[in-house]
Parts: structure tokens; sequence; C-alpha cells
């Protein structure tokens, strides 16, 4: 544990891009208690430029940006962190399968993942939403659906990798059954380049979320990143404020997600030197 | 005439690479007796390695069969070969690869020790290390593979496939990687398991080796046994074409031997 | 007339943590048309010194920090980049152990020929020499069309032969030219050096860690231990009465005998850092003495002419 944190702060990007993460969830935590003010709140100062009392501004109904950012990250973070969530532990699960049975097990899930590759994941999770509705659990159902094919074809890659390596040979040869091997020799050393691809598909799936509020795809009623950059379209030369910080913030969450997750799987290699 | 320890009968093996078949072992049949020392002598492309997964029970043959102790490895369910196999253990050409990075060596011997009941582990683990020459051995259990050099990463491949009280090792190139002058240090190891009565199976290409360490060795040659004998009989006169060239190829340190 | 003399030569490569001492103190020479030995095992040095000798340390990282290197008389030891890249290939190439990665995969071998050709004989007839290179190497000609991956290793091996050949050196240093293949692939490509050194005349300093091929290919032999020069004579001496303890038992080792105690013969533990003003060999020398650890012995007559050894065991010990 010491050694992988020492790891990390050889990584100075990747360790602050982890701060930024954790704070970020932390400030989302404690939004009732941090924002200033309801950010559902209609108030009299419409379209203010950022100052004093509202410190990143108002949209056109009054409603600070900045309660509705700290807000917004009520939305974005679990969407994010749960669909990358669901579409690890189905890729895990498919990819191990699959890179442990081979035979025609493996060639169906190549073909299943090679449809998934061709088909334009925003498109369809737009034409799912539009069908299904907006609500939160529905599109990380949709984004898990379309994202797990990502991690299992890493998955895959590693199990067939790691399961002929002499190691596991020798392992093999002390009469130890391969259900054990799968689980104590190949799948703890196959991890971390599928965490690193999770950490990449939470950054996919904020964007895609905030992309499916932008064409207004999503439930008006919550206030989500994605929302306010809808919103501030209208206004993108009257009030840069309602577009640039929404934007700004997916930016610096989408990298820090990413970031984060590749120093992390680099401090998990256990031949790193220390 | 007793059973040998280990039989394979006919063996065969083709590769099937993007399009192209690789005769691997055209036909081998190979035997080592309980306590017995056989080398397999080839150079690469002889089938050799491909020999050694396949007597493991790791890769099965297209045709032929292999017999542990009088059974064979392609019949049992893979409950009792779990069990039968433990008879026999590998030690592979590079050390760099033979062990999980994420076990300490410690795992890595309890693993080993797995028959050999919990409490006693421990020590059998620092005892075996002892005898491998990794000192001191109570430091060494909690290291790293990655943490160990060449060198003491194969002493480790040793201490663990002596762990489980093997009848037969197969070794495939033990030597390679190591510096000329402590191969000997391996070697002797390996003649202390040996003295315990341990038949080893070593695959190599070095005949000088393979003269110095077994009681027969067998020349590999494009996936076919070209001959086999006893070691001093076979490298001394040889029969085969190949053999010949081979032993004539080996550039000769003892010219410069008094005579 | 001495092409390469290498004197007291000291090799430094800089990391992030240190300097790391790769070779403490070389000398060794090559006179025309004479075959040189280079034995050393991990820790040697050797593979350092191989790449100063054509300034191919790695830049920024590996420098000469004392000692020279004289190359056909001229000094070479403070050459920048552009003055090594003119003196390459004349009089020395070199050829290294791993053929496929030295030949470039996407040019055909012919092409890569007619490189090293055009570079040293500007005006020559291309596909003349390159039948004549090849025909030297004994590769057929069919194969100045062919890809580096499409022959075998010791087919590549020949046509870096062919590549460095078409300078024409006066030498060649050859790197471990045999560790990658297989023995009777190695015995040709022994046999066709010698024949290419009867024909051209060619020096030759071949690097390895293998006794017996130094012992076909080369009339004398200079050993290396942990970053030093430690005995050097004819390879008939040199083997037959080694006055090192490192010599003798790397020997030993080499034909795999057994001691009294039937148990092969072997140096314990492994090679050291160097560093420190004794012999390197001490920690493991079966002779040590106590003024071993302390002070580095000189060279001391070994036997035969011109065969000398740094061990304190000769002190004072006629031929």
């Amino acid at each position: 544990m010491r050694k992988v944190w020492r790891q990390l702060r050889a990584q100075p990007i990747g360790l602050v891009s982890i701060f930024i993460v954790l704070a970020l969830a932390l400030v989302g935590l404690m939004a009732p208690i941090l924002a200033p003010g309801d950010p559902n709140e209609l108030g009299q100062d419409v379209l203010q430029a950022p100052g004093p009392g509202h410190w990143l501004g108002t949209d056109d109904l009054g409603r600070d940006v900045l309660a509705s950012l700290i807000h917004g990250i009520r939305v974005s973070l679990p969407v994010g962190i749960l669909s990358a969530a669901a579409a690890l532990l189905i890729g895990i699960a498919v990819g191990a399968i699959a890179g442990a049975r081979g035979g025609w097990i493996d060639g169906a899930f190549m073909r299943l993942t090679e449809m998934f590759q061709v088909i334009p994941a925003f498109i369809l999770a737009a034409v799912l939403s539009a069908l299904s509705g907006p609500a939160e659990w529905q599109v990380i159902a949709v984004i898990a659906a379309l994202s797990w094919p990502q991690p299992a074809r890493v998955m895959r890659g590693e199990v067939i990798r790691l399961r002929q390596l002499d190691y596991v040979e020798a392992v093999r040869c002390l009469g130890i059954s391969e259900r054990r091997i799968l689980l104590g020799e190949i799948l703890p050393n196959a991890l971390a380049p599928v965490l690193a691809v999770g950490a990449i598909i939470v950054g996919t799936a904020i964007l895609l979320e905030a992309s499916l509020a932008f064409l207004g795809l999503s439930n008006p009623d919550v206030v989500s990143w994605g929302r306010m950059l809808n919103a501030g379209q209208r206004y993108l030369f009257q009030a840069w404020w309602l577009s640039v910080f929404p934007g700004l913030t997916i930016v610096i969450a989408v990298l820090s997600f990413n970031l984060g997750g590749d120093a992390l799987a680099a401090a998990l290699d256990p031949t790193a030197k220390p | 005439m007793s059973e040998p320890l280990l039989r394979l009968s006919a063996i065969a093996k083709t590769f099937h690479r993007g399009g192209e078949h690789v005769r691997a072992v055209v036909s081998a049949d190979l035997h080592v007796d309980p306590g017995e020392s056989v080398a397999l002598v080839g150079e690469s492309g002889s089938g050799k390695s491909t020999v050694a997964r396949i007597a493991l029970g790791l890769m099965a043959p297209d045709s032929g069969r292999v017999f542990l102790e009088g059974r064979c490895l392609a019949e049992m369910k893979p409950a009792v070969l779990a069990e039968a196999r433990v008879v026999m253990q590998p030690i592979f050409q590079d050390p760099g690869q033979s062990f999980n990075p994420r076990r300490s060596v410690g795992e890595a011997l309890a693993q080993a020790l797995r028959l050999a009941p919990q409490e006693q582990r421990r020590a059998r683990s620092i005892d075996l290390l002892n005898r491998v020459g990794l000192r001191p051995a109570e430091t060494i259990l909690a290291r790293y593979p990655h943490e160990l050099s060449g060198g003491q990463k194969q002493r480790l491949a040793v201490a663990r496939a002596a762990a489980i009280s093997p009848k037969l090792i197969v070794a495939d190139e033990p030597l390679s990687g190591a510096d000329v002058s402590i191969r000997g240090q391996m070697l002797n190891l390996l003649s202390e398991l040996r003295k315990d009565g341990v038949a080893f199976l070593m695959i190599t290409h070095d005949i000088s080796v393979a003269r110095a360490f077994s009681d027969r060795v067998a020349v590999m040659h494009r996936g076919l046994i070209v001959e086999s004998g006893p070691s001093d009989v076979v490298l001394e006169r040889p029969e085969h074409d190949y053999t010949r060239r081979l032993i004539q190829s080996v550039p000769k340190l003892d010219r410069y031997m008094a005579s | 007339m001495s092409l390469l003399i290498v004197d007291r030569l000291r090799l430094v490569y800089d990391g992030p943590r240190g300097s790391t001492v790769a070779v403490q103190e070389a000398t060794l020479a090559v006179g025309e048309g004479e075959a040189v030995g280079l034995v050393g095992e991990s820790g040697s040095g050797k593979s350092s010194l191989a790449r100063a000798l054509l300034g191919l340390l790695p830049r920024n990282v590996g420098r000469i920090a004392g000692g020279t290197i004289s190359i056909a008389g001229r000094d070479v030891t403070r050459l920048s980049r552009r003055e090594w890249e003119k003196l390459r290939g004349q009089p020395m190439a070199m050829v290294f152990q791993d053929p496929l990665s030295s030949l470039n995969p996407v040019m055909r071998i012919g092409k890569q020929i007619g490189e090293s050709v055009r570079r040293h004989d500007p005006g020559a007839d291309l596909a003349k020499r390159i039948e004549e290179l090849l025909g030297l190497v004994r590769l057929p000609a069919a194969v100045a069309g062919a890809y580096p991956h499409e022959l075998s290793g010791g087919m590549r091996q020949r046509a870096l032969l062919a590549i460095a050949l078409g300078c024409r050196p006066a030498m060649l240093i050859a790197d471990e030219p045999t560790t990658a293949l297989d023995v009777t692939t190695q015995a040709e490509i022994l046999a066709l050096l010698r024949e290419l050194r009867g024909k051209l005349g060619m020096a030759l300093l071949l690097i390895s860690h293998d006794l017996g091929v130094v012992a076909d290919a080369c009339d004398r032999v200079v050993i290396m231990y942990s970053g030093r020069t430690v005995e050097w004579g004819s390879t008939a001496d040199t083997f037959v009465r080694p006055g090192h303890p490192y010599a003798s038992a790397l020997l030993a080792a080499g034909r795999v005998m057994r001691n009294e105690q039937g148990l092969f013969m072997t140096i314990e533990g492994e090679v050291g850092s160097g560093g420190g003003t004794g012999c390197p060999f001490a920690p493991r020398c079966p002779q040590v003495m106590p003024r071993c650890r302390s002070d580095m012995p000189p060279a001391f007559a070994a036997g035969g002419t011109g065969h000398e050894a740094r061990c304190w065991l000769l002190e004072g010990k006629t031929a």
C-alpha cells in the first residue's frame, strides 16, 4: 500500500488528477451545504456576469451558475462512475470467460464486440434515450451497454497473454485447478490495464451524459452540466459564462479521470521500481 | 522390467500459424526411468521444447500418448490429473517469467507446498531456500521476484520444483542465460537433487552439459529423435550424420588441452 | 602496424542516480591481419568497450573518462559525432549479435549492401560489387532481392558481414556474432570468418563470452573481468596455462569439468559492482591473499610471449 502511494507521488500530474476527482466527489457530496444558494431558485439578477455575489454569473432565469455546477456534480459523477462500474463488471466477466475458454465462445464474443464497435455509440445512445426516456438510470444502462466491449477486449487480451506464461504453467503443474489459476494468478495481473480503461469510460460516460443532456434528451428538471450547456447556447455571445464554465468543468473532470486512472494503473504495477 | 516414470509414445504435434503448418514434432518416443537423468539435445526448431511441454502435460499432442507412472495423461479426468501430475515438476528457461510478480517468494513456495500441512510450510520454505543457497532465508521469503537477480530467481525455480518432492524434474534449458563461470552452481544444485533420487529430463542445446549431467541422451532434429542411447556412447561414437555434425560443430576448447 | 590501440581506457555511464563505471581500465591492441578475441561475461564491460571503439557509446549517457583509443595511429578518444561518421567503415567495421535488429527490415539486402559500398567507394560498379560481396560470404546472388525476415539467422549474419565488408575495412569488430545462432550455424560462420580473413587479410576483434568460439577463431585473447583486462596472450598459451585464477576457473567451467569431490567446477557468488582499490576478483578467488583485496596487481609475465596476467600469484615467477 505504501509502495503504491510512493509510486503515485512520482507521477505529479496523475496525483493532482486523483485529488481533483476526490475533491469533486467531496464537493458534490456536500453540495447542499457548499453551494451558494439553491440552483433552482429563480432570481432577480438575470444574465449577470461573474462577480461578487454570483462568482460565476447567473443564467437567463437568475439561477446561480456556481450552484448549478456544484449540484451538477451529483448527476455527472454518479452517472459516470456507475456506468463505468457496470461496464467493467460485465466486461471483466465476459472477457475473462472468452479469454479462458477460447474456442467458439471466444469467436462469438469477438463478433459481438466488433458489432458494437461498428455502431456509432452516440447515435445509439441518443436513439435509446429518446425511446426509453430521460431517467438517469436509463442513461447509465445505455452507456454501460455501449461501453462494456472495451474493457472486455482488454481483459480477454490480458487473459490470453497471461495464461501461457511460464509462471502460470508452473502453477498448473502443481495440480491447482484452472478456476483457481484464473482467479489467483491471472486476474490480479490482468486488472491494471482494465482499470485504466475503466477510468477512460468514466470520462466518456460523463461526456455522453452531457451530450445527451445538451440535446435535450435528459430529464429537464435535473440540474446537469449538459443541461447548462443546452441552456447556454442561446446566449453564447451575450453570456459567455453560461457555456464556458460548464464546458471547462466537463473538460477538467474528464481529464482528471483519464490521467488519474493511468497513474493508478501504473502505480499498481508490482514490478515498478520503488 | 519396471515401468518407466515417464513414457512418451509416438508423440506428434503440428502448429498452425497464420495459414502455415509447422510440424514441430513429427514422431518422438522417449522414456525416463526412476532416478535416471536423460538429456534431450537439439538446436532451435528441433521440437525439443514442444516435447517438454507435452511431457509435462501442458500441451496435448496431436497423436501419441504420454504415460506418467504407467497412466495415460490424456485419459485422466481433470481432478485425477491434478493429483497425479505433481510427481513431475518443471524448471523453465527464463527465470524472469517463472514467477507471479504479485506473489512474494514466501507465497510462491507456500503454493508449491500446498500438500504439506499449513504449520509446516514456513519452516520447510526456509529449509528449501537454504538448500538452494538463497540466504538469509527469512529475509528472502518476504521479497518479490523482481527484487531478485536472474541467478537467484533460477535457484528459486529449483526450490519450487523440489518443494513438492517430485520424482521427476523436466528442465527446459535451465542454464541458458547464466554465465558460463556460474553454470556449475546450478548444475551442482541439480546434482544434489539427483542424489536424492529425483529423475531428470533435461532439454538443452549444449552437448557438454548433456554429457556431463545425463546417463542417456536423445538427439532431436527437425521433429524427430535421430539417435538415442547412453551419453558417452552417443556423444563419443555417434552413428547418425546429424549427431556427428552437431558434435563436430562445437568449437573445440579441448584442442588446447595437453594431450 | 597496430590498427587499434586501447590504452588504460575508462568508461563511465552517467545516470539520474549517479555514475556507473562500465570499464575501469582496459588495455588491448590489434595489429594488421591479427585476430584477437575479447572474452568477458556479465559485468565485464566488454560490450561497452566494443561500442566505444566505434564511437557508439550512447550520447549524453556514456563517456570516456580516461585513457585513449587510437585507430591506425590516430587518437580518436575525443572525436565528435561528425568526425566519427567519417571514420566508421574504414578502417573498422562492425557486426552485432542480433542481425535481425541490425538490418533494415523494409529494405532489400542488396540495397543495404549497396548503401555500404556507395558510402566508401562512390564510383564503384554497385551491381558487380554486391554480387562479389554476396559471393564472398557464400550467399546465393538471389539473396540480394530478399528482405531480412525472409532469411534464416545464419543467412542474416552473412548478410551483415557482406554489408560490413562493403566498406573494405582493415579490421572487423564482431560483437557476439554467433551467440544467437545454433551451434551448427555458428560453425559455418566461424569458418566463413576464417576464410575471409585469409582472402582479405582483414584483422578481427571478436568479442564473446564463449571461450570455444574465441579458441576457434582467434590467435590472441584478452580476458576481461568486472571492467578490467586481467589477462592476455596467445590463445594457445592462455588456454593451456592460464595465469589468472579467473581464467582458470572460466576454462574449467567451459569444459564442464568436475573437481575431486565430483562437483562441477564453478565460481561461487556473482560479479560484484567493481570499485575499490584491490583486485575485483578477490571476493570470489579461491586463491585470494590479503594483498589482493587492497592492491590491484600490475601485469606480470605469465609464461608465453606476450602472455601476461594481473595477479599477485605471478609475482616473482619466471616463465
